[in-house]
């Protein structure tokens, strides 16, 4: 069955890319072989079938009549300069990257289509080259389970509604997809709301329902993906502290401080550093993840909250507390 | 997709790929399309029914079906009017050219300008108004780095590199052999031979701060571990820690990979339980320091010594009037071999 519905298809590709003007669906049906054993319902089944499958695939199946100033019964063809993939071609170097290309996707729905896209150009007489660029090994992963669905319906631009970890349900035209961190985010146009958020794919708690009609509704023109990027990123530091910092430890703080002068009452072996921050809270975790080889030396909230924290380290793990005292 | 789907949507590009290439190999064309020879065969006794409508032997695609199955060479003719694949489809286009965006990222010197003109290119073939709604951010280091590192690799060359370490926390001046850079969970790390710890080990390329020629050729070490595409592959061993979490500390669950959870944990009201694959007790002991009192460890029992005897370090230091901190009793001697 399927070996016949595949000759069936590629023969009314074929047919409908031979013809230039429009071909009713009598003639559709002559010319095929499929069709021709088929009773006139089982006919009409299933070459909308077909036509809606092949579109599917992206074949450009065109509806129209051929005299305008006739009422003319409705045909169908495919033109060839949108059906084929226009003149490309690629420098030996180009086809290296091309080639590292193939090997990044590492999720299931992607990974084939780059395949099939590289299959593509390789009709075109594009032939990637996978020998060189041996050296990096690139890859993008998508364990999300909702990642797929989120990714297709902001390709297609359809409306999609998923359960949202610690929130409403939620519904909304997806815009974009940004991966940072390894982790995958969607931006849209939040619909209850009617105005733009930022999603984090793998807060959303179930399979999502994706909206049956593609193209149905317009990406801002002026969309700015690099400030919506940022929105994503801790802030810009507003705030200054002291720390003090042993040695070469912390390093990710030391990079991030400038060295000042070492105040009184640092234990020796230690070093004092200006930190920019944006949240008192993040310093604090930065601090104590540290301790005891960085230490807080003001402001003096800051020391406040490290000993706070530090004496909850004591309370959660020292078996001589009480657990949740 | 269905299979018709597919193997129509083959099809399409392999009747072009054919034209292009007679008398090629059933095992060559079946590794350019990634799917077995068998299928590759099957593919082809479609294509031999089908053709221009009018059903005459001229009208249909011409393959030597005889020369597929004895000699395993493909020579496909009468279908010029498929000579060109099809154009991409928006999934197409978009899957490679995120993972050209990516390679970007990572290339150096020459093949970085080779990368970003391959992908002008490709992004020529897809509607503009799609390119912009993916965006990729890869932590790949400075491009200074990335070059020295890229000509050491392609030309043998050891290297001795500044680096800020993660797990153990400070900076070290480590001599390797550089031989490839691997992307895990959107950062480029290095891996490498270190020579002062005579084995493989990786390094994050945003915390090498510097790398300079060590003046002498790499020596060979033997075949490098796989590329891990996950950041728990590379946790050796299987040492795991249980952790109830309150709230506030639920995002750890979302910022560092997990296992499954053994089934008969049971938390208190609000907290929730997860478990994580820990190769260095290091990283568990500076997740709980940051965690404060908003975490407890489930499984291993002991698993918090650490953590403790290095609040109370720190506390001795900050807040010396500490009752905890003069209560000697806390003093767990088996710590006193503790890395720091």
């Amino acid at each position: 069955m399927a070996a016949r519905k595949s000759e069936r298809l590629l023969n009314l590709t074929i047919c409908l890319l031979a013809t230039r003007p429009y071909l009713s669906r009598e003639r559709i049906r002559r010319a095929v072989e499929g069709y021709h054993d088929l009773s006139d319902a089982a006919f009409e089944r299933t070459f909308e079938r077909d036509k809606d499958d092949l579109r599917a695939m992206g074949v450009p199946i065109e509806t129209g009549t051929n005299d305008r100033f006739f009422d003319d019964e409705v045909g169908y063809r495919i033109a060839r300069g949108s059906f084929e993939l226009p003149p490309v071609s690629f420098t030996p170097d180009e086809l290296s990257a091309l080639g590292a290309a193939t090997r990044v996707w590492h999720e299931a729905s992607a990974a084939s289509a780059t395949a099939s896209a590289l299959a593509k150009l390789r009709a075109a007489g594009v032939e990637p080259d996978v020998t060189r660029l041996a050296a990096i090994e690139p890859s993008i992963t998508a364990d999300e389970p909702a990642f797929d669905l989120i990714w297709s319906a902001t390709l297609e631009r359809r409306r999609v509604s998923f359960g949202y970890r610690g929130g409403r349900r939620r519904e909304i035209e997806p815009w974009s997809v940004t991966w940072r961190k390894g982790r995958w985010y969607v931006l849209g146009l939040d619909v209850a709301i009617d105005e733009p958020r930022m999603f984090k794919i793998s807060r959303v708690t179930d399979v999502p329902v994706v909206g049956a009609e593609p193209d149905s509704y317009v990406v801002p023109a002026d969309l700015d993906l690099a400030a919506l990027a940022r929105s994503l990123e801790p802030g810009e530091p507003d705030a200054t502290a002291i720390v003090g910092i042993r040695g070469d430890f912390a390093p990710q703080l030391r990079r991030r401080g400038v060295l000042v002068d070492t105040p009184a009452g640092l234990p020796s072996g230690y070093a004092a550093y200006e930190v920019p921050y944006a949240h008192q809270g993040d310093l604090v975790g930065d601090i104590c993840s540290a301790a005891p080889d960085v230490l807080p030396v003001e402001p003096p909230q800051l020391r406040d909250a490290v000993i706070a924290r530090l004496r909850g380290v004591l309370a959660a793990h020292d078996d001589g507390a009480v657990a949740g005292a | 997709m269905s299979t018709s789907q597919d193997q129509v949507g083959r099809l399409l590009s392999l009747i072009p790929y054919l034209q292009g290439h007679p008398g090629i190999g059933v095992d060559e064309a079946a590794a350019a399309f990634g799917v077995s020879p068998a299928q590759i065969v099957r593919d082809l006794r479609i294509a031999w029914m089908c053709g221009l409508p009018g059903g005459l032997p001229d009208d249909l695609i011409e393959i030597d079906m005889d020369a597929v199955e004895g000699a395993g060479r493909i020579v496909l003719s009468n279908a010029d009017f498929l000579s060109r694949p099809m154009r991409f489809t928006r999934d197409e286009v978009m899957s490679l050219v995120v993972a050209l965006r990516v390679v970007a990222e990572m290339a150096a010197g020459d093949s970085a300008d080779a990368v970003r003109s391959a992908l002008t290119k490709l992004e020529a073939l897809a509607d503009t108004a799609d390119t912009r709604r993916v965006a990729i951010r890869v932590e790949g280091g400075a491009g200074p780095v990335r070059d020295v590192l890229a000509s050491a690799i392609s030309q043998g060359v050891r290297v001795r590199l500044t680096y800020d370490g993660l797990v153990r926390g400070r900076t070290t001046t480590p001599v390797v052999d550089p031989v490839r850079i691997d992307l895990r969970d959107g950062a480029a790390y290095l891996q490498a031979f270190s020579l002062d710890r005579q084995a493989w080990r990786t390094y994050r390329l945003d915390r090498i701060v510097t790398v300079e020629r060590a003046g002498e050729p790499a020596t060979d070490h033997g075949a490098p571990p796989a590329p891990v595409r996950e950041w728990f592959d590379d946790r050796r061993g299987d040492n795991t820690a249980t952790l109830a979490l309150r709230p506030s500390a639920r995002w750890i669950t979302e910022y560092y990979p997990m296992v499954d959870t053994p089934g008969d944990v049971v938390v208190p009201d609000g907290w929730e339980s997860a478990t994580f694959p820990v190769a260095d007790p290091r990283w568990l002991t500076s997740l709980l320091l940051r965690l404060g009192d908003d975490v407890r460890v489930v499984s291993p029992g002991g698993a918090g010594r650490d953590a403790v005897e290095r609040a109370r370090e720190a506390l001795a230091l900050l807040a010396p009037g500490d009752r905890v901190h003069a209560d000697p009793s806390h003093v767990d001697p088996s710590d006193a071999g503790r890395v720091g």
